[in-house]
């Protein structure tokens, strides 16, 4: 990747800062983005990212500092503004419209009309013509909700680039995407910036950073920390940069399995994977790996009754596991902390101790009422066993932070004395500190004798826990490694669906 | 409102949220006292023994149902057809006591309630028909087949102890009144130590994560639906009580006079969280207003402008206060 | 959501049912049709289609509004109030504008509540179950104190008759007035930005207003139009008897409501289908005037509308809506 040409910088940012009552969200943050390159910037949760998309993206208005393009400051007071001033911004979740067809989309709001008319066919050509800058290959009149995910996201590009704008900025643009899709998207990466726009990519995934960017500019907590050319980087250095140490541990602690505690043959899910089979014992932690779309996710929910299951037995603790949902999951040992907190997890309007306790109700109860005290045993232990930071444990749980909120989850989890621990994305969106705690419990409970069945598509987090794995990819599994086979390399070669060959 | 930022960190929420919570549970209650307190300066019969018993008791009849609603709208749903019920409750209530005394009456009317409780649950939560077209449609079967066994015709019936139920008082107070306020603190009980109550609250507020979390969701959903059905059949019960006689059609836009009352109380349409106190305080408060305009000799039409303003401007305090915690989050 | 040939194949499945829905309706009333010629030779008759047609058509109109309003997420429960309100305010400045001047004054009465319907859930951020609500209060109290409580009569001003007894080509005078709103409102939906932005703003509204579109304004528009549209209604329901009074079109929300579900608009907002709601309108106005032919008590009626609307959305594919939850339609 060379350095693009152009030596004015297409955007600026100055000394910008931003802050919030008691957090500094961003602390005199100075980079540029040169036209026609790919600028990566990487930064753990918190590190400020967000609110400096929000910036650019017009939602925000910075505390001090200035944004520049082409030199010259600008202000953005509306999205409207932004868009105007020549920047896109493409977010995790995206601006569609369900309802109406791609070229609406596109051109909402700025339709081709003939007196009050709008101009059916003018719009249909000038959608065509925004597709066939980068070889998208859509139909404008199709209604986007009847797209995949994939397709919707070239959409959203679409809608960017109908804007002629100079600066692009994607957050997260690969978390819904298959491997084939990320491939497909780097590469209109790279068109777009060969286009000459500048294409500023916002990204946990060091390896597709380091696979299209031109530069990588580093945060953390609201500090701009470097930005370097990504030849000159190596992944520990953009790591450390992030992390502000250096790693201590990435190797997973020695494991002691035990007796046999879950055995699944043949299992199926439809639409999503099958041909699954894995035994789980006590004391170890079996990871389910592989990239976003490879079927692990719906294997989770199969196990805990939240998806059909076409076909396949579990046997849990010796007995056939027939579950028709999540209550008799539960009842029956398995204890599940779902990928989407904020869809699935927590129940925002109650209270911390409530969200922890929910599900064991039953438990606490003389005749028909709650005992309170117990309650409030079962959260203050919890508190200290997970570290879990609120005031008061009566608080209701938005207002936790990401991290805390997890552990909230997994308090839940726990209480109900699961005999299997299924982890779905455990620390997603979750600051480095928190993770680090999640990670000590999850240690210690496997220590204690749990079962634990971590699905995840963090590769670091899954070397970090399993001592055991299992690759997906395409909804099959590709393979099982251990020990010392058990490493980076080896669960990219499955992953990305070459050579399926078990490994002991 | 914003693309992903996580933005606003737990400082301001935790001192913004203490005037939310403030403002929720105890507003309307406090407003109400301010109420009594100007009218009782400034009309001179307001404060006057038998007109407050008045106020007391009209605000029950709307009060007991609300108490159902409450349950419902904290679960995240609500009941359109909780008028016709009431009209069926009251007519069958009032046709059991000629012949078989109050007590039945009380459980015949309970028990009607019940029923068309428990189809409107049947249907959400099993045929899975959303709670808004359900209860719509249960409103007019409802009403069709109340009018159809009754031909339109009333029942009535003077017995001493039933007129008595509705008219009558216990140590000063009326006692449809107290059964308001028993049933307000059954609820209020219930909500806040029973297994049931904590579920409702888990429903209303992310009825995903709730079934994710254990919860037996088809089942609360469906009780939910009994409950508001039980409670309605009761209110049913205190108005044929009182006017002892029942008629179909008897309060057309009761439904929408309960969830009002839900609403003006402080619970909030999204479910997850509500105020048992609020609700006693918001029924008692739209009779009040009716009564200071009836005592201040407004036109009686006034009274339906004043009660729409009411719950207009209370929900719109909410709304500007949003605004503005928006507006000084942006810059 | 990720997947391939599977999401696909459901996805084509469900277009494929969505798009029969739309037939449903007309089938249903094809067959109602067929079954009600067999069962009486006095349904055919062309001042009895004429009649059906004439009642499906003041339902209609207020339908075709609501359709609107739905598609863009939300409702209007104050349709009633508004129909009551232009019709008074109408028929009363006959005398003084004559009947042309005073049927635009009803529209334009009709579409300033609409306005402020809109204007308190844009700028106060009250929902809009609980605006319209509050609005229905306040509207028809408005209505009732404008007329004192009083009928007007317009005695020798048969003109205004026209809106309900007027004919083009043996065709009633509601029918084409349906038929005209429901070609100008499809024109509207399908070919005007304006129409298209009301899907946005039903499909997807933070989105909406991120690209720019002007979704407050959007909303106030939408509601003057089903305030309008109310007026008309309430107008012709006036002229019919040539009197007006605040009493009048009591429960036409629901009514309304409930042929536009019928008719296959899903709650969820996003789509609209306008000829379903003539269909639905259609469909339960022949339901109604079947029961009389045969003989059937008037009470049936209503058991027999609810029953059609909870079959309607048995058979419906896009159900799971919860209208608490969709709150933030218009924020």
């Amino acid at each position: 990747m060379s350095a693009p040409g152009s030596a004015q910088p297409l955007l600026r940012l100055r000394g910008l800062s931003r802050r919030f009552p008691g957090v500094q969200a961003l602390d005199n943050v100075d980079f540029d983005v040169l036209p026609g390159e790919v600028h990566a910037l990487v930064g753990e949760n918190g590190a400020g990212k967000s609110t400096l998309i929000n910036i650019l993206a017009g939602v925000l208005q910075p505390s001090h500092g200035t944004v520049e393009m082409d030199g010259h400051p600008i202000v953005l007071p509306t999205p409207l503004a932004a868009q105007n001033a020549g920047i896109s911004v493409i977010f995790q979740e995206f601006n569609l419209l369900p309802h109406l067809s791609v070229a609406e989309n596109v051109f909402l709001n700025r339709e081709p009309v003939r007196g009050l008319r709008i101009d059916w066919p003018t719009l249909y050509s000038r959608t065509r013509e925004v597709l066939a800058l980068l070889d998208i290959d859509l139909d404008p009149r199709t209604p986007v909700n009847n797209l995949p995910v994939a397709q919707q996201q070239l959409v959203e590009i679409t809608k960017a680039l109908s804007f002629k704008s100079r600066l692009i900025v994607m957050d997260e643009p690969t978390a819904a995407l298959s491997e084939r899709e990320v491939e497909r998207l780097l590469g209109l990466v790279r068109s777009l910036a060969n286009s000459g726009a500048g294409v500023l990519y916002v990204s946990h995934r060091l390896a597709e950073v380091f696979q299209v960017a031109d530069r990588i500019s580093v945060l953390r907590d609201g500090h701009h920390i470097l930005t370097a050319p990504t030849g000159e980087l190596t992944e520990q250095q953009v790591i450390s940069a992030m992390v502000g140490r250096e790693l201590v541990h990435t190797q997973c602690p020695e494991r002691y399995p035990g007796e046999m505690v879950m055995q699944v043959r043949d299992l199926a899910v439809p639409g999503a994977a099958s041909g699954v089979s894995f035994d789980l014992r006590a004391g170890e932690v079996l990871g389910l790996a592989g990239l976003m779309g490879c079927g692990s996710t719906e294997v989770m929910q199969a196990l805990f009754g939240l998806q059909p299951r076409s076909a396949g037995e579990v046997t849990l603790q010796g007995k056939a596991l027939v579950i028709d949902g999540p209550r008799a999951a539960i009842h029956s040992g398995l204890g599940f902390v779902p990928n989407d907190r904020k869809r699935n997890g927590i129940l925002p309007d109650l209270s911390v101790m409530h969200n922890v306790t929910i599900g064991i109700l039953d438990r606490m109860r003389q005749a028909a009422w709650i005992d309170r005290t117990q309650e409030r045993a079962v959260i203050d232990g919890y508190r200290g066993k997970l570290s879990i930071r609120y005031s008061n444990p009566s608080q209701r749980v938005s207002g936790l932070s990401g991290g805390n909120q997890q552990k909230v989850i997994l308090a839940r989890a726990l209480a109900e004395d699961c005999r299997v621990l299924l982890l779905s994305e455990p620390t997603r969106g979750v600051d480095v500190g928190a993770k680090a705690e999640i990670y000590t419990m999850i240690d210690r409970l496997v220590e204690a004798g749990m079962a634990v069945l971590l699905q995840s598509s963090e590769l670091p987090e899954v070397l970090r826990l399993a001592n055991r794995c299992i690759v997906f990819a395409g909804g099959r599994p590709q393979g099982e490694l251990s020990g010392a086979h058990l490493n980076q390399a080896a669960v990219m070669e499955l992953a990305t669906g070459l050579g399926a060959k078990e490994v002991a | 409102m914003t693309g992903s930022a996580q933005a606003i960190p737990q400082a301001t929420s935790r001192r913004g949220l203490d005037w939310d919570v403030m403002w929720e549970r105890y507003g309307i209650s406090a407003v109400l006292v301010v109420v009594w307190a100007i009218a009782a300066l400034t009309l001179p019969n307001f404060a006057s023994r038998d007109n407050l018993l008045n106020v007391l008791r009209q605000s029950s009849f709307v009060g007991v149902a609300a108490v159902g609603m409450t349950v419902a709208i904290i679960a995240g749903t609500f009941d359109l057809s909780v008028g016709s019920t009431l009209g069926l409750a009251a007519w069958v209530a009032v046709a059991v006591a000629a012949r078989w005394g109050v007590l039945a009456a009380m459980l015949a009317g309970v028990a009607t309630g019940t029923v068309v409780g428990s189809i409107n649950g049947l249907l959400v939560s099993r045929v899975r028909i959303p709670a808004f077209i359900t209860t719509l449609g249960m409103l007019f079967i409802v009403r069709g087949f109340h009018y159809v066994i009754t031909n339109g015709d009333s029942a009535r019936f003077n017995g001493k102890s039933f007129i008595w139920l509705g008219n009558g008082t216990i140590a000063g107070l009326p006692v449809p009144f107290w059964i308001f306020l028993l049933c307000a603190a059954l609820a209020a009980a219930v909500l806040a130590y029973t297994s049931f109550g904590r579920y409702v609250y888990a429903v209303g507020s992310n009825s995903e994560a709730a079934l994710v979390a254990g919860v037996p969701l088809r089942r609360i959903t469906a009780l939910v639906f009994v409950v508001i059905g039980a409670f309605t059949g009761l209110a049913g019960v205190l108005i044929g009580a009182r006017l002892y006689s029942a008629a179909p059609g008897l309060e057309p836009g009761f439904e929408l006079n309960v969830i009002a009352t839900v609403v003006l109380g402080g619970t909030r349409l999204a479910g997850g969280r509500g105020s048992m106190l609020g609700t006693v305080a918001a029924a008692s408060l739209f009779v009040t207003l009716t009564n200071i305009l009836n005592l201040a000799h407004a036109d009686p039409f006034m009274q339906k402008v004043a009660v729409g303003l009411v719950l207009l401007v209370a929900l719109s305090i909410e709304g500007i206060r949003q605004r503005l915690a928006e507006r000084l989050a942006r810059s | 959501m990720t997947f391939g040939t599977t999401e696909s194949k459901r996805l084509s499945m469900s277009r494929v049912l969505r798009s029969a829905q739309s037939y449903t309706v007309g089938l249903a009333v094809l067959a109602v049709g067929l079954v009600l010629t067999l069962l009486t030779n006095r349904f055919l008759r062309i001042d009895n289609v004429l009649n059906v047609l004439t009642n499906a058509s003041v339902v209609a109109i207020v339908g075709l509004g609501m359709t609107l309003a739905i598609a863009s997420g939300n409702f209007d429960l104050s349709v009633g109030s508004t129909a009551a309100f232009a019709g008074c305010v109408s028929m009363s400045l006959v005398p003084a504008l004559g009947v042309p001047l005073a049927i635009v004054a009803g529209l334009v009465a009709g579409a300033l509540v609409g306005l402020v319907n809109g204007l308190i859930m844009t700028e106060l951020r009250v929902p809009a179950f609980i605006t319209t609500l509050g609005m229905m209060s306040v509207v028809r109290g408005l209505a009732l104190i404008y007329t004192g409580g009083r009928d007007i009569y317009l005695y020798g001003q048969t003109e205004y008759k026209v809106l309900s007894g007027g004919h083009l080509l043996g065709i009633p005078m509601p029918v084409l007035l349906a038929l005209a709103l429901a070609a100008l409102l499809s024109s509207v939906l399908a070919q005007t930005r304006f129409g298209r932005h009301i899907l946005a703003v039903g499909s997807n509204l933070p989105s909406a207003r991120r690209s720019g579109v002007r979704t407050s304004q959007v909303l106030w528009g939408i509601f003057a139009i089903v305030g309008a549209a109310a007026a008309l209604s309430g107008m012709i329901i006036s002229a019919q008897v040539l009197t007006a009074n605040g009493r009048l079109a009591t429960g036409l929300e629901l009514n309304a409501i409930a042929v536009v579900v019928v008719g296959g608009t899903a709650l969820t907002g996003g789509k609209a289908s306008l000829s379903g709601t003539l269909l639905g309108a259609v469909l339960v106005a022949m339901i109604n005037n079947g029961l009389n032919l045969l003989n059937v008590p008037i009470f049936y009626q209503d058991l027999t509308v609810g029953l059609l609307l909870l079959v309607a959305l048995a058979l419906q594919v896009e159900r799971g809506w919860n209208p608490l939850t969709q709150l933030r339609r218009t924020q």
